[in-house]
């Protein structure tokens, strides 16, 4: 555990697993909702570790926190991946593939050595698992990329990348709430609201939900 | 309602922000300098939290539709009530019908104007700040264009305050404590300290990027021990070191995760002095301890506690 700046802590799992870190990471948020009145603040979940941040805390009831958070993290070894729980919800997410839709599908498909088409049977043939949100307001990272479809980001980030866009860079899959800058991979596109300021809670995916895109069009033509 | 007749470069609402929805991917965003917000909203009889424009570099030209108390602080801009100059870090009454033209930033590069009674668009997720990534909050989640109209929520009038001139001229003081961050080490924060820095020009409210003068990129920067570090959680004010040797100092709306190694944090009582840092502006950085950052931000209350002069 790190202290890294006046009032935020920061707690690292050093699984070399990734799957394994961030089931810790999720676990150890799971447990600080149980604490919340006990930890006065709000935490970021990331690939395999947790900030915690205490605004309003004082010095000594930050030791406190420090002291209830290295306790939790502790009782987090061995959680399980993917998360067992049962009431999560799997989102199903239509998806037209390639095309203006998804621009670089053909670029991938050339560099992993498959046709578009498996490309997306392959992409679209796993369960994903929502690791944490963020880059953006309500972007998720999805865990469940099968490993031959994995490639760094892109050399240089696009400027403006299309709300909606389904996308791949290293271990991850994501979904482009918003129109950003962004140097993911574009595969195809989605609609619907990812992120919504009115609604509650404002993003539509969270930390353990599961998640299939099903091919709707590849470009173009129906799947 | 405020009529806003030319935009300027880059003007939003904001408020103190909206912290608490860090796991949905919300950055707290808000003013990016909140003690130049406060002081504004003081001057004008405004609760802190009270929603402003935040304008930068150039500043809008706005008419007020109903009589109105106003005050704009730092930047130093260009200002104009009805074409007569005005002075800025104090509040002026307008009559209903007046034009408030700012103009170029002199000094700094931001300025916050603030309105009596606020600017009233609608809280979301407890906030009226504008969040330019996620595309909503402050006026549709966006900069103001021109023929925009901006509600003012209702005041009681207030006596008239000015700042006090050392407050305002503090605010933009370009050197920076630093205490370590996650993936420093003694090295690291070594080559920080040392030195000046420079402001590049692609630099905005999620960040401030910053080289060596004269060496564009200066060295590149290896992370001790190597390797992809994983995304983590990041804050306003930290420090990160992509590979290409510059230094990104996170500001408001920085993305809540990043993949950069974050080599210090600023103290939190001097991450608002990355506002008033224009392209091409030098900067240091200094090392302080936690105690010493927690002195720094009691020190800045008082500070503006005595710098609102009534």
């Amino acid at each position: 555990m790190l202290r890294v700046a006046e009032r935020s802590l920061l707690v690292r799992f050093g699984e070399v697993s990734l799957e394994q870190a961030v089931a810790r990471a999720q676990a150890l948020v799971a447990a600080l909702c149980v604490e919340k009145a006990a930890v006065k603040g709000e935490w970021v979940l990331g690939a395999g570790n947790v900030l915690i941040v205490c605004d309003g805390a004082t010095p000594s009831e930050l030791a406190r926190i420090e002291a209830l958070l290295a306790e939790l993290a502790a009782a987090t070894e061995g959680a399980p991946w993917p998360p067992r729980d049962a009431s999560r919800r799997v989102h199903e997410v239509p998806v037209d593939y390639g095309g203006e839709a998804g621009p670089d599908l053909a670029e991938v498909a050339r560099r992993v050595g498959f046709s578009e088409a498996e490309v997306v049977a392959r992409q679209a043939g796993a369960e994903y698992v929502v690791a944490f949100v963020g880059f953006s307001p309500g972007f998720p990272y999805l865990i469940g990329l099968p490993s031959e479809l994995e490639l760094p980001r892109r050399d240089s980030p696009r400027p403006r990348v299309p709300a909606g866009s389904v996308a791949i860079a290293g271990p991850f899959a994501g979904i482009y709430p918003s129109a950003t800058p962004g140097g993911w991979h574009l595969l195809g596109r989605t609609e619907g609201a990812l992120f919504d300021a009115r609604r509650s809670p404002p993003n539509a995916l969270a930390p353990g939900d599961r998640v299939r895109f099903v091919p709707r069009s590849i470009a173009g033509r129906e799947a | 309602m405020i009529v806003v007749l030319a935009p300027g470069l880059l003007t939003t609402v904001q408020d103190l922000g909206r912290p608490g929805w860090r796991a949905a991917g919300v950055p707290a965003g808000g003013a990016m300098d909140p003690w130049a917000a406060r002081a504004a909203n003081r001057l004008v009889g405004n609760p802190d939290g009270a929603a402003l424009l935040e304008a930068t570099l150039t500043g809008p030209v706005v008419r007020f539709e109903r009589a109105a108390a106003v005050a704009w602080v730092a930047g130093d801009m260009e200002a104009a009530i009805d074409g007569a100059p005005a002075a800025g870090e104090r509040m002026h009454r307008l009559a209903a019908g007046a034009t408030l033209a700012l103009g170029r930033a002199r000094r700094g590069a931001r300025c916050w104007l603030a309105v009596a009674g606020g600017i009233d668009v609608p809280e979301l997720l407890g906030s009226r700040s504008t969040d330019l990534a996620g595309r909503f909050g402050g006026l549709e989640g966006r900069p103001l264009a021109a023929g925009d109209r901006l509600p003012v929520g209702g005041a009681a009038e207030s006596p008239p305050r000015a700042l006090e001139p050392g407050f305002a001229r503090s605010l933009g003081v370009p050197r920076f404590g630093l205490v370590p961050g996650p993936d420093g080490s003694a090295e690291a924060i070594e080559e920080l300290v040392a030195g000046e820095w420079l402001v590049a020009a692609r630099s905005d409210r999620r960040g401030v990027r910053v080289e060596r003068p004269g060496g564009g990129g200066g060295s590149r920067w290896e992370r001790p021990g190597g390797g992809e570090l994983r995304s983590q959680g990041t804050l306003p004010g930290a420090v990160q070191r992509p590979p290409s040797g510059e230094a990104i100092l996170l500001g408001v709306d920085a993305p809540v995760t990043g993949g950069y190694p974050w080599v210090a944090q600023i103290a939190a009582a001097e991450v608002g002095r990355l506002a008033h840092l224009p392209p091409g502006a030098r900067l240091r950085f200094e090392v302080i301890d936690f105690e010493e950052a927690d002195r720094r931000w009691a020190r800045r209350e008082r500070e503006l506690e005595l710098g609102v002069l009534g």
